[in-house]
């Protein structure tokens, strides 16, 4: 099981590119020009103040498959030494959603406030485009891949349903990754090859694993959907990046249902001799 | 498939049992069952001679071809 999540939950390839260039005083060269030099020391600041600004959300926390809860500090960011211990926020954790290029969550007060360009950023004049900061009503974590948090009133039952939830994945991933392939590979062994049997437990496993990727995807498209235009359109799915993310996975879902589909021809070949008299 | 393998009616006609005829013509009685019960997917002319052999007919008067819809209606009996 843990193997099974862990491969699924592969080290992620890529990191997203929120970050302000890696600039410290000691690496600038001395015979930088003015203008230069002035640049690199403007990009530092901005890459301070947005440290001290950015919200870590470390803490305790837990996760059914993609999703989860988490709590931790309000004021959770890396230089907030003053950090109150007491008062602890619970957040619906959704990871995997990121921020357009130039848009950052900053916290002040415990209040969070979306900063974006204005206008297209993705255009190469975006670096003189206009800033612009609006409320953000959600909360963003930097940690890992960027995670989505939104505030909840009642942690205890969201806890309860997504305890249930877990519960129920858990059997079925037991039943469809274990024990289905285990009693497939006891068989096989026995010499019980081409039989229904086997391709089911063979297509259970494909279609699982590959459900299994779709799935944060999809969460991500219901969480849109339930949430409506409250999520600003800064935040995204990166949906295809997650798949090549988890490319592995999926491929390896796509090759058990060739194998499956192997035995189903194996089977009906099995079938035409036993059958011929 | 809507051939039809009229071989119940060739051994009451020889008043031989599939038994007997399994015996004589050397194939299993669990094989003679899945051609008798129309499962069988196929037959081989070595068989299909030692039938005919065995019970003096033509391969014939022991296959018939029907309509879809009159062979599902004998398969549904």
């Amino acid at each position: 099981m843990l193997v099974i999540l862990l491969f699924i939950n592969s080290p992620q390839t890529s990191t997203p590119d929120y970050t302000f260039p890696e600039v410290d005083y000691y690496s600038i060269n001395d015979s930088v020009p003015l203008p230069v030099y002035k640049k690199m020391i403007d990009s530092m600041r901005s890459r301070k103040a947005w440290e001290k600004h950015k919200l870590r959300s470390s803490g305790n926390g837990w996760t059914v498959l993609s999703f989860g809860i988490s709590e931790f500090p309000l004021n959770d960011t890396c230089c907030d030494f003053f950090r109150d211990y007491k008062s602890f926020g619970y957040y619906l954790r959704l990871p995997n959603f990121e921020l357009k290029p130039g848009a950052r969550i900053l916290i002040d007060s415990n209040k969070y406030y979306l900063e974006y360009v204005a206008g297209d950023a993705s255009k190469a004049t975006a670096r003189l485009s206009r800033k612009e900061i609006k409320n953000f009503r959600y909360a963003y974590g930097y940690n890992e891949n960027g995670s989505l948090l939104i505030p909840l009133t009642r942690p205890g039952l969201v806890k309860i349903i997504l305890t249930i939830i877990a519960v129920v994945l858990s059997i079925i991933a037991i039943i469809v990754f274990i024990a289905r392939p285990i009693h497939l590979l006891y068989r096989i062994s026995n010499g019980i090859i081409f039989t229904r049997q086997n391709i089911k437990t063979m297509n259970w496993f494909g279609w699982g694993l590959i459900g299994l990727i779709l799935l944060t995807p999809l969460q991500s498209k219901i969480t849109e959907w339930v949430l409506g235009n409250k999520i600003p359109d800064e935040i995204y799915f990166p949906f295809w990046k997650y798949l090549l993310d988890h490319k592995f996975s999926l491929i390896g879902g796509l090759i058990v249902l060739i194998f499956a589909n192997a035995f189903k021809k194996g089977y009906s070949l099995q079938q035409d001799q036993d059958l011929t008299v | 498939m809507p051939i039809v393998v009229n071989l119940d009616v060739m051994l009451a006609r020889r008043k031989m049992s599939l038994t007997e005829l399994s015996d004589a013509i050397g194939i299993t009685i669990a094989n003679m069952s899945i051609l008798k019960s129309g499962k069988a997917k196929a037959i081989r002319f070595s068989t299909l001679e030692e039938i005919c052999r065995v019970l003096e007919c033509q391969p014939g008067d022991l296959l018939e071809y029907m309509k879809d819809a009159d062979y599902n209606k004998l398969m549904r009996q």
